[in-house]
């Protein structure tokens, strides 16, 4: 049991996240009025939870998120490729529905970038 | 204009969405819900459903973050809308912008239209990987993502009263 959770409801514009031992779920749409305002009330847990453990798993389901959202998710895996050149084992679990090409090559466009952690395209029927 | 001829003119251009005036995040979030359902009722693919509502948000808090035309800090005024074409949808978007925004929109979008979909994925990856240009208050990344998402755009700029109008078009096919 890890010191940092997170259970955080989704809204009309912001995700489900939930954070514990290590495994962090992320689901829903995401396009916030302030992305810098939402990965503020998120992103430090989640980095400590980060710093504790040696095996993190990230699920990911977002069924839209906006550009801004884009640059959080890019700048948000780079924070886990360096933990995971640092020696942790760092899996992304990027999920979309089976005909969902947009979040399909969303997932593509961040998985190419990544050089250390495991990133898995899953397709994932309701 | 009689009220009857305004809705002639947007039954005529098949307009079948429409926002005009004050726009900000509370707005937004409450007129996306009825945007989801008026696309769902367009017998549309999902994927095509999910690129319409995609550029819409784009434009729409471009609007927000760029309109000159500003009630109060958060509020930005324009138009969106969304329409039907023989063979896609359209949707644009109308506000006004301050002469740097529109030289850098100009730029921008002309630049975006010379690229092929590989260049726009490429321009779209280097973005995401430097942040965005000083000016911008989003990632910068927004128009890239709707050239990406659009088969065509354009734009133009149009004087109004000593305002400067951008007008701007984005067509999905079917």
């Amino acid at each position: 049991m890890t010191g940092f959770n997170l259970n955080v409801e989704a809204s009309a514009r912001t995700p489900e996240i939930r954070l514990s031992d290590g495994r962090l779920e992320i689901k829903g749409e995401c396009y916030p009025e302030d992305v810098a305002d939402f990965a503020g009330s998120i992103m430090p847990t989640i980095l400590s939870s980060l710093e504790e453990v040696q095996e993190f798993k990230v699920y990911i389901k977002l069924f839209y998120f906006n550009s801004s959202t884009a640059k959080f998710l890019y700048d948000f895996f780079e924070n886990l490729d360096d933990a995971a050149h640092s020696g942790k084992s760092i899996v992304v679990n990027w999920l979309y529905e089976p005909d969902d090409d947009s979040m399909q090559e969303a997932g593509e466009d961040f998985a190419e970038d990544m050089e250390n952690l495991e990133f898995n395209l899953l397709e994932d029927k309701e | 204009m009689n009220p009857s001829d305004f809705h002639h003119l947007l039954t005529k251009r098949k307009t079948f969405f429409c926002y005009s005036g004050p726009l900000r995040e509370g707005v937004l979030t409450a007129i996306s819900e009825s945007l989801r359902t008026g696309i769902k009722e367009q017998d549309i693919e999902n994927k095509i459903q999910r690129k319409i509502f995609g550029i819409f948000i784009e434009q729409a808090q471009n609007i927000i973050r760029y309109s000159v035309e500003r009630p109060t800090d958060d509020t930005g005024v324009g138009t969106v809308a969304l329409s039907h074409r023989d063979d896609g949808i359209l949707i644009e978007s109308i506000n006004a912008v301050s002469d740097e925004s529109a030289n850098y929109l100009d730029e921008q979008l002309k630049l975006l239209k010379s690229k092929t979909a590989v260049e726009l994925k490429q321009m779209y990856k280097e973005r995401l990987r430097e942040g965005p240009p000083e000016d911008s208050k989003g990632a910068g990344l927004g128009l890239i993502d709707m050239a990406r998402n659009s088969n065509t755009f354009h734009h133009y700029f149009e004087s109004e009263n000593e305002k400067t109008l951008f007008v701007f078009s984005c067509e999905i096919a079917f």
